[in-house]
């Protein structure tokens, strides 16, 4: 755990960008969002924004209010059994209107076929099962954001 | 923390017995939006980094209700270390409270568990209390329940009765999972315990979409279902039947759409 952390560990100093880029959790449960936004917090320091919400609706709210002040949304990270529309319905939702963003499951159940339709048609990026360790969290994320950046190079050129 | 000057050390202590003061009561939304609150008198106080302050003081449970004590600390040049100091120390709390938490809903779900594995094999009634049955699978409904879905409960005081407990545990089972199903998990369930002419009589009451009055003769017919195929065996009302005649009781229905109540009446003494 401690060897993930060191060499991804940011400064912790808080930034000056403005509208930073944005991680956001989705989970129905707020002490499972709170224990992602410390673990996070604690790892990529404050190049970050992260943003919490609690189930697909919410975040999708709270997607087009970052629309409006422009701050760019790099990853999701979303659970799948969640009231109203599930993990994977969202995360597909979210990868038809914005297929640069990085996708990421983290379920506690298990459902192999929404498993499947997630990496099907949502691309994810990874799929985490609860209990998650800091160690495979950092290492979906940092990976995820890698990938976010080699896309976007991949765009442009 | 030898980094800061004595008055320096007075604001983190300040700062810090104002964090380790909070619970949180507060849903993700609300703080988002009292986030976004707090970053907007941030910036009207002239501070930088206001968006990042108000995260760190957020997740320390600080709002702009609690900035008056605390802007003179968010003047200072060090202020980006007084917050690490308050928000790591303060996080040892926040932290020991999520596992106090998780383990007291463990510790009620493994209770729940357990009595609801337990089966009496003597096939003897006993004298039991039909609302600990109740609690019990509310408990185990408690993922289904906690967002959504308002509890009310609305209990007078009912003795024991004589009876199945294991057996009453799936008709409250099965009734309280119609009930969430038909509201599709959101709602008031309402239930209600009293006791009438030496019966027990609960009233299970949900805001679902009501069942049409033209079906109602039927649900407690075995295979009858409304479900989709695949969700439901058609088999739960009857079985529920089954255990209400066993103990000499009664099963009755009212629905209309917006309201449905099961009532179940149990005699003090059974059969």
């Amino acid at each position: 755990m401690a060897k993930a952390r060191s060499h991804c560990r940011r400064a912790w100093g808080l930034g000056t960008q403005m509208n930073k880029p944005i991680i956001l959790c989705v989970d129905d449960e707020k002490s499972i969002l709170e224990s992602l936004k410390t673990q996070l917090k604690e790892t990529f320091g404050s190049a970050y924004g992260y943003e919490m919400a609690e189930d697909a609706r919410d975040a999708l709210e709270l997607i087009d209010e970052l629309q409006e002040t422009g701050a760019p949304l790099l990853l999701i990270v979303s659970d799948w059994l969640m009231p109203g529309m599930k993990g994977d319905e969202f995360l597909i939702t979210i990868h038809q209107r914005f297929p640069q963003v990085v996708t990421v499951m983290l379920t506690g159940q298990a459902d192999a076929a929404a498993i499947a339709r997630a990496t099907e048609e949502a691309n994810l990026h990874r799929c985490l099962f609860k209990p998650w360790s800091e160690a495979e969290l950092t290492e979906a994320i940092a990976s995820g954001l890698a990938k976010f950046e080699q896309d976007k190079g991949d765009g442009a050129g | 923390m030898s980094e800061l000057s004595s008055e320096q050390g007075q604001q983190l202590m300040t700062l810090l017995e104002c964090a380790l003061s909070k619970t949180p009561t507060f849903t993700v939304r609300e703080e988002r939006q009292l986030k976004r609150a707090l970053t907007q008198h941030l910036e009207a106080a002239g501070l930088p980094d206001a968006t990042a302050i108000a995260d760190t003081l957020g997740d320390m449970g600080l709002y702009s209700d609690d900035l008056e004590g605390i802007l003179p600390m968010l003047r200072e040049p060090k202020r980006e270390l007084i917050l690490e100091l308050a928000y790591r120390l303060s996080g040892l709390q926040r932290s020991m409270q999520r596992i106090d938490t998780a383990t007291e809903r463990a510790a009620k779900v493994v209770f729940a568990l357990k009595n609801y594995a337990r089966y009496d094999h003597t096939g003897e009634r006993i004298k039991a209390q039909v609302l600990d049955g109740i609690e019990t699978v509310l408990t185990l409904y408690y993922n289904q329940l906690k967002r959504g879905v308002e509890v009310i409960r609305k209990y007078e005081e009912i003795p024991q009765i004589w009876c199945y407990p294991d057996e009453l545990n799936q008709v409250w089972t099965n009734l309280i999972h119609n009930a969430l199903q038909a509201m599709d998990n959101r709602g008031t369930l309402t239930i209600q315990a009293a006791l009438a002419q030496e019966r027990v009589q609960i009233d299970i009451n949900d805001t679902g979409s009501g069942i049409a009055s033209e079906l109602q003769e039927r649900i407690f017919e075995p295979f009858f279902t409304t479900k989709a195929p695949g969700e439901g065996s058609g088999l739960g009302l009857s079985i529920v039947k089954n255990i209400i005649d066993k103990h000499k009781g009664q099963i009755t229905v009212a629905s209309q759409p917006g309201q449905t109540i099961f009532s179940v009446r149990l005699p003090l003494h059974g059969a």
